[in-house]
């Protein structure tokens, strides 16, 4: 499972092929991540949590 | 498996400029003019590395692909590198993926690094590698071709493409080459190998995740108190990563104008690092305000510190690497690092593992 802001997209698939694993779910966050707020942060975590979940049990996107 | 270039040959055009296109549309090019890797060439520099073919060099991230000998001599053919350095093109990568550079990182982050190539001994002089006046290129020698081979390797190889897997936020002009030779003639210390434990006879080269070199201007100085001023207030900055990253090394390229005033005053190598390593310091006021604070582990000593503290720029002297490159002139230069990687410094052998004395011209 990886977690990454949308322009690191194609660099995580990369990666993880290279890693031997091309089926490793990805879940992509809004960028830019640094300059927001603890609120903001936490209503991006809540946007993402279910594909979060998704990717762990391995389930189809929804 | 690794697949040989036999078993990948693929058509390509003859024409240079239809090659050229083709290539960028595969996406083998730094965009740049690219010579046409066909089997005959690649065979002539295998056959000049004095290896196997399908010898695994390295592995490449951030796809971790196998570096075999043929894939590194089709990147060096097609980077314009002559074939008789393909032995310091492998030793450099082979340099690089020892895990203290950090090459996962460097390939991948938004920094601005590349793969800077020192090479320091005789084999410099055989490859036709410039050490003194522009050095950094560009130049009628092969310093500028050994590292675009390099930096070809390590896009081509391991995928590192611009904006896709190479996230750097503004790329870089270092990142088409930068390779170099050490100046050791003019060097009032022993080569940078030596003073690392390497044999005088040995060539070896030095590789760091890298910015390009910082100009050092210092037209006045005579003594060397005003001299390393110059240099630690350049040094000391905080948009650099080496401010903030600790447990990372730098390098000091003292051009020979200004490393003669330090040998006729008679300050050693270790007087230098331990001046710049005291000198070189930013404001604990000024460096806690910005940059990076707060996204590494600051080291426990630092807890507590007062708005006056000195933070330096590397944790010890030996962390600043200091040598001679380039020529006339009073102009120096620093290599601020990725900070999250270190340098290291490797023999150029050959297939054996022996030292390698001579290329085959």
């Amino acid at each position: 499972m990886l977690i990454c802001t949308t322009p690191f997209t194609a660099m995580a698939h990369i990666e993880a092929a290279g890693m031997g694993m091309p089926d490793l779910p990805v879940v992509t966050v809004p960028h830019p991540l640094a300059d927001r707020t603890a609120e903001q942060v936490g209503e991006m975590a809540a946007g993402a949590i279910e594909s979060v979940v998704d990717g762990l049990l391995r389930r189809p996107p929804r | 498996m690794t697949a040989t270039i036999a078993e990948v040959l693929v058509d390509g055009p003859e024409d240079v400029e239809e090659f050229n296109r083709w290539a960028m549309e595969n996406r083998w090019s730094d965009g740049l003019p690219l010579l046409p890797p066909t089997p005959q060439r690649v065979a002539q520099f295998v056959r000049a590395s004095g290896r196997d073919a399908g010898e695994v060099v390295m592995r490449v991230p951030p796809n971790w692909a196998d570096a075999t000998v043929e894939k590194v001599a089709a990147n060096a053919v097609m980077a314009g590198c002559p074939a008789y350095c393909l032995p310091i093109v492998i030793a450099a990568l082979q340099a690089l993926a020892h895990p203290a550079c950090n090459l996962y990182g460097s390939q991948a982050t938004t920094h601005c690094c590349t793969a800077m190539v020192m090479v320091s001994g005789p084999l410099a002089a055989q490859a036709g590698m410039q050490s003194g006046s522009g050095a950094f290129g560009p130049g009628l020698h092969s310093n500028g071709a050994i590292g675009r081979a390099v930096r070809l390797a390590l896009q081509n190889i391991g995928g590192a493409y611009a904006g896709e897997a190479d996230r750097s936020t503004q790329g870089g002009p270092a990142k088409y080459t930068f390779c170099f030779a050490e100046n050791e003639a003019e060097s009032p210390w022993a080569p940078l190998r030596v003073d690392l434990g390497f044999a005088p006879e040995d060539s070896t080269v030095t590789v760091l995740s890298a910015e390009g070199p910082h100009n050092i201007n210092d037209h006045v100085s005579d003594e060397p108190r005003g001299l390393l001023l110059t240099f630690a207030q350049t040094i000391a900055t905080m948009g650099k990563n080496n401010a903030y990253c600790r447990n990372s090394d730098y390098l000091v390229a003292f051009g020979p104008e200004h490393a003669a005033i330090l040998g006729r005053h008679g300050w050693s190598r270790r007087d230098v690092q331990s001046y710049l390593y005291e000198r070189a310091r930013i404001p604990y006021r000024l460096w806690s305000a910005a940059g990076m604070i707060g996204m590494l582990p600051m080291p426990h000593h630092f807890t507590g510190a007062d708005g006056d503290f000195m933070v330096p720029m590397s944790d010890r002297p030996e962390d600043v690497l200091l040598f001679v490159a380039g020529g006339p002139g009073r102009h120096s230069s620093w290599i601020p690092s990725i900070g999250i990687g270190r340098s290291h410094t490797a023999r150029i052998e050959d297939a054996k593992g022996e030292r390698l004395t001579q290329l085959s011209r």
